[in-house]
């Protein structure tokens, strides 16, 4: 984005969201972290950290950054079972490859339907913001500390570069404390925007593209699926950021959804085609058996309800997922009688075809 | 030491203390007497090992049939088709609440990647981070669902 086209943008998001400003004096700051990517080139070294229950996962980060380009990081791995990973974000993709083996994958970028300025709104209204002057890697920088105003969120704390923007570090806490993810620059150098103009993706890669999905409206799914997919009730503050999207041949319909801080995934499959997610436990509910599955800060939640598997990710707590899955509805699992009379209507089916 | 006969039995079926064995094994080295009665015992062990259980007596199943049980309690005259729609009704009772779960087999990667790579969207997020949590969810290529 060119600079006067970037800063005539920092001033209409700035018009839009005036009034929650007034709630939160940072809330400008928000806003220059939300678009430094668009404006500051640099490159760092930064440290990422994430934690599966107890086990961690560590890396070393070296980032390069473009706002003409894209984004390079080339991740070495601090704790073991992980290789070492290139990751290239360019305007239409995002590339995933291992730099020795030169196999990965090739996802198509998505398109968000909404502006940084909308969803700095939404993060306003469910959270509340407090601002602290701090020094990080001999930087001005601010202490952003973000609350969540509705139990079962995340907590999340982030050092904004008063001078370009860009967040320098930041951490996340699940509600309960137990599980959180880290990051931060250690080494932090800004470029002039257009220095990665020479820097190719190498041709060498054997990449595996994964399809692009489509947008579908709802009467589009119903031609596909004959049924349109069950309307899910979402926690509140959480407003659509993608239209539906068709993946996969047309075998799921995805949607994700945001609450300002953090994003929210909803999947459906038809029943048919899916079963719950490998390694997860069940939870019974009163509608049905839901299944659930961590991540670290992520939780994946998993039922059955009117002839859809519908799956839901997020960084939110187990119990507010498991309460979307009680409001949505719950198909019981079938009992054997259920299998007996199903055998028993086959059985018939077959004699009066005879 | 004096004969230790009573203890002899007892070291063939190691059943003595570390104590008494240790006893036992020193008076042996110097008795010959001893050690013939221990190497009897010994064969003899073999011996009763080696013979087969015996059979049971072919009538002894018929006996045991016949034996009288005394007098019943409580004997309910019950129609035996009535019996069979009972146990039927409780099957099928109990069919109803035993309840069968698919297999957890289903995609999980998939799904926690997709939420990174629609994650690093979001305003504030960190996308070095954000690239971290889709690139360490590493599967085979060919495995991925």
């Amino acid at each position: 984005m060119r600079p006067l086209a970037a800063a005539a943008l920092l001033v209409c998001l700035g018009l839009l969201v005036r009034p929650a400003a007034a709630q939160a004096p940072s809330f400008d700051l928000l806003l220059r972290a939300a678009v430094a990517h668009d404006r500051v080139a640099y490159s760092a070294e930064q440290l990422v950290a994430t934690w599966e229950g107890q086990q961690p996962h560590v890396a070393l980060a070296h980032v390069q950054h473009d706002p003409a380009v894209g984004t390079r990081l080339v991740y070495r791995p601090l704790s073991g079972g992980q290789d070492r990973q290139v990751v290239w974000h360019t305007a239409d993709r995002t590339l995933e490859y291992d730099p020795h083996t030169r196999r990965g994958r090739a996802y198509p970028a998505y398109r968000l339907q909404v502006s940084p300025a909308q969803q700095l709104a939404w993060l306003a209204r469910n959270y509340s913001v407090t601002s602290a002057p701090s020094h990080l890697l001999g930087r001005q920088t601010a202490r952003l500390r973000i609350v969540p105003r509705q139990p079962g969120r995340p907590t999340a704390t982030v050092h904004v570069d008063v001078h370009t923007g860009l967040i320098l570090r930041s951490e996340r806490t699940s509600a309960d404390g137990a599980a959180r993810q880290f990051s931060s620059f250690v080494t932090f150098t800004p470029r002039p925007v257009g220095w990665m103009r020479s820097r190719k993706v190498p041709a060498d890669l054997q990449l595996r593209s994964e399809p692009t999905p489509r947008t579908a409206t709802l009467q589009h799914l119903t031609s596909v699926f004959g049924q349109r997919p069950p309307a899910v009730q979402l926690p509140d503050g959480f407003s659509p950021v993608t239209a539906f999207l068709l993946e996969d041949r047309g075998t799921m319909v995805r949607r994700a959804y945001s609450d300002g801080l953090t994003t929210l995934v909803v999947s459906w499959r038809p029943q048919a085609a899916a079963s719950p997610p490998a390694g997860s436990r069940v939870v019974y509910r009163p509608g049905g058996p839901v299944w659930v599955r961590s991540s670290g800060l992520r939780q994946l939640v998993y039922w059955q309800y009117a002839g859809w598997a519908i799956t839901l990710v997020a960084e939110l707590s187990p119990d507010v997922l498991l309460a979307v899955a009680d409001r949505t509805g719950i198909q019981p699992a079938p009992s054997t009688l259920d299998f007996l009379l199903e055998w028993l209507r086959s059985r018939l089916a077959t004699d009066s075809d005879a | 030491m004096r004969h230790p006969q009573d203890l002899l039995s007892g070291y063939v079926d190691g059943a003595l203390s570390a104590h008494e064995a240790a006893e036992v094994a020193a008076h042996l080295a110097e008795c010959p007497s001893c050690r013939e009665t221990v190497s009897d015992l010994r064969a003899l062990r073999r011996l009763l090992a080696a013979v087969p259980p015996p059979d049971p007596d072919p009538e002894l199943l018929a006996r045991l049939l016949q034996v009288d049980p005394g007098p019943r309690r409580h004997r309910l005259n019950v129609p035996r088709w009535l019996a069979v729609a009972a146990a039927t009704a409780l099957l099928a009772v109990v069919s109803a609440r035993v309840s069968h779960l698919p297999p957890a087999s289903g995609p999980v990667v998939q799904e926690l990647r997709e939420h990174a790579r629609l994650a690093t969207h979001a305003p504030l997020n960190d996308l070095g981070l954000a690239s971290f949590l889709s690139a360490i969810l590493q599967e085979p290529v060919e495995d991925n669902p």
